[in-house]
């Protein structure tokens, strides 16, 4: 009897123990939609900043300035947005977003960056050799970049007890490559609030 | 008998947490004979998911490194990271479990030099990496954890060599001002420390502060150190190869038992973990670079900064072991009470086998970390380290490889070595 008892109360301990195994639940969002986890910089924050500083961008004097002048949209380049923050932030992504508000904005054109001339440049260079006449794109034809957008993302943070304060500043400079004059100068700033909890 | 049947299991089952320290020696074994790689596959054999995942992912991430998979490595010094940050919530039911049973009933956050080793380490893989900036992320984090750690109510002296790493950081960045600050913290803290200034860091002030202008306080550096600054006009604009040696395994916990009376004469043993220094098989190292060659410096001796950490919070800890002993006592005496002598035996068995001392740590440290600078002019050299025992006999010579060296540029050389087997 006693025995059976044992076997019963071991089961039962086995039992709750298996039964702690969860199961993966997927739910799928909009992109679009705000999440914020643990308080890092996140796919929003990418987004966010990088739209509403192209937009800033768009609506400013160098642009209808060069425009007037030279009877063209301006063609631009993405230099290296460096991350001299806390956070390991991916400025690959933040990049991208913003190449990708700057194109579609309609406004500038825009030309490869460094790296991709590279690759690009390899493929011309097969073209010449392999390409019948007709469809070859021939070297020394590329067009140059009137202005570099380049970048810095800062944090400055603070905690006190279960509370942080993370601050974010985020500094865009678009700088004319004919002459080195700095004509736009963007700043967004983000700011948040975390509560860590004391007790599991 | 059925009782003692489930007593007995009760027992297996809480002691069932072995000394953490006693199953590391298979990996240790490997890493004597430098396979690491061998060691990370013996290790994620089995992947600890409860209370000792952090410590794990350290000896983990530190196996990846070793390996030379220093972007892995940081992937999972991030996971180690959040799990700290998890975990400095405090759980009701562990803290019940230390109050009752053992430490290791709670999970393993790591100790204070421990959490820091982290960051100094993962900016070691991203200086590896070649991704200076990611590593100014981890100095800044770092700066970030050292404020709070001398915040707190533990107090923890600044950490030097962390300190000076991000100085070499930031000076690698071309930002000699927050350098500066850095070297000034790391020179205060080692200080602070027993062992003396480095030379290396009392040149380091010397030519920031003739670097930056800062005169009154190159003038103070001077009569404090009493050197000649020729070094400086011979430093500058040059390039720099700065190695960075990691030797020997950081100090392993063990048990050990002593007995103490409680107030009404029974004795009870409490279980206090002890380090156990690890030996290192030479005294001294030497680093070539082409022609040229210059002493290395003991820059973090982890095992003596491990062993004041234990001391420090050894009162604390003894307390709280005698409140629990004290605690399984009386349940014993209450078991006497109703059950008869046989009961209160097996409880005292009980409390006797629960009674194990916390010996976890993070093992795959290093027992020191050595570093040396060396301006160099542009080119490709032969480096090696040269290893000399206790009489100065040349021990080891261990090769480095080529290296390149650029004007004003610093090129970053790491190399563990954890123990020499005696077949080269």
């Amino acid at each position: 009897m006693k025995r059976k008892m044992i076997v019963m109360a071991m089961a039962t301990i086995l039992a709750t123990g298996l039964s702690a195994c969860k199961t993966t639940t997927v739910e799928r969002v909009d992109t679009d939609s705000v999440q914020d986890l643990s308080g890092n910089w996140n796919d929003t924050d990418s987004r966010l900043v990088s739209s509403r500083m192209v937009s800033d961008m768009m609506s400013r004097k160098w642009l209808t300035n060069y425009q007037v002048k030279n009877g063209k949209n301006p063609v631009l380049i993405v230099g290296a947005v460096r991350n001299l923050s806390h956070e390991h932030i991916n400025t690959r992504t933040f990049i991208n977003d913003l190449e990708r508000e700057l194109i579609n904005s309609g406004e500038v054109e825009f030309v490869a960056s460094s790296k991709e001339r590279g690759e690009i440049r390899a493929e011309r260079q097969d073209q010449a050799a392999n390409a019948s006449m007709g469809t070859q794109n021939v070297a020394g034809e590329e067009t140059g970049a009137d202005f570099m957008l380049k970048g810095q993302i800062n944090t400055i943070f603070d905690a006190a007890g279960d509370t942080q304060v993370k601050y974010y500043q985020i500094d865009l400079t678009l700088i004319s490559l004919k002459d080195n004059r700095k004509v736009w100068l963007g700043q967004k700033k983000i700011k948040k609030v975390l509560e860590t909890g004391r007790f599991r | 008998m059925h009782k003692l049947y489930t007593l007995g299991l009760l027992v297996l089952f809480l002691s069932g947490c072995a000394s953490y320290s006693n199953s590391f020696q298979k990996i240790e074994s490997l890493l004597v004979q430098q396979k690491p790689q061998e060691a990370l596959v013996e290790l994620e054999k089995n992947p600890a998911s409860g209370r000792d995942r952090l410590l794990y992912l350290l000896d983990k991430a530190m196996l990846q490194r070793m390996s030379g998979l220093f972007a892995e490595s940081n992937t999972t010094f991030e996971e180690a990271k959040e799990l700290i940050a998890a975990l400095r919530a405090t759980s009701l039911v562990e803290q019940a479990g230390a109050v009752t049973i053992n430490d290791s009933a709670v999970s393993y956050e790591g100790e204070d030099f421990e959490q820091v080793l982290i960051h100094v380490y993962e900016a070691l893989n991203y200086i590896e990496l070649g991704q200076l900036d990611e590593a100014r992320v981890e100095a800044l984090q770092v700066d970030e954890r050292l404020k709070q750690l001398s915040e707190g109510e533990d107090n923890l002296k600044d950490d030097a060599f962390t300190r000076y790493l991000t100085g070499l950081i930031y000076e690698a960045e071309y930002e000699l001002d927050e350098a500066m600050i850095a070297y000034r913290k790391a020179y205060e803290a080692y200080q602070g420390e027993s062992e003396a200034v480095p030379l290396l860091l009392k040149k380091d002030l010397l030519r920031l502060s003739y670097q930056l202008g800062l005169m009154d306080e190159f003038v103070k550096y001077k009569k404090a150190f009493d050197m000649d600054d020729g070094f400086i006009e011979d430093a500058i604009g040059r390039g720099e190869v700065i190695v960075l040696f990691h030797a020997g395994l950081a100090p392993i916990k063990r048990s050990t038992s002593v007995f103490v009376n409680t107030d009404d004469g029974v004795p009870v043993r409490i279980s206090l973990p002890v380090y156990q220094s690890r030996r290192l098989a030479f005294s001294s190292a030497r680093l070539t670079v082409g022609e040229v060659t210059v002493a290395l410096e003991v820059m973090n001796d982890i095992d003596a900064i491990a062993r004041a950490s234990l001391e420090s919070h050894k009162a604390v800890m003894v307390a709280r072991l005698i409140a629990r002993t004290m605690a399984k006592a009386a349940i014993a005496r209450q078991a006497q009470k109703q059950g008869g002598e046989f009961a209160g035996l097996l409880f005292d068995v009980a409390a006797f086998a629960t009674e194990t001392a916390d010996t976890r740590s993070w093992l795959t440290l290093p027992k020191r970390i050595y570093l040396s600078r060396l301006p160099m002019d542009d080119g490709k050299y032969q480096a090696s380290l040269s290893l000399f025992g206790q009489q100065g006999e040349l021990i080891r010579k261990v090769n480095l490889g080529l290296i390149t060296v650029e004007s004003g540029e610093k090129t970053f050389i790491e190399k563990t070595v954890i123990a020499l087997p005696s077949i080269q």
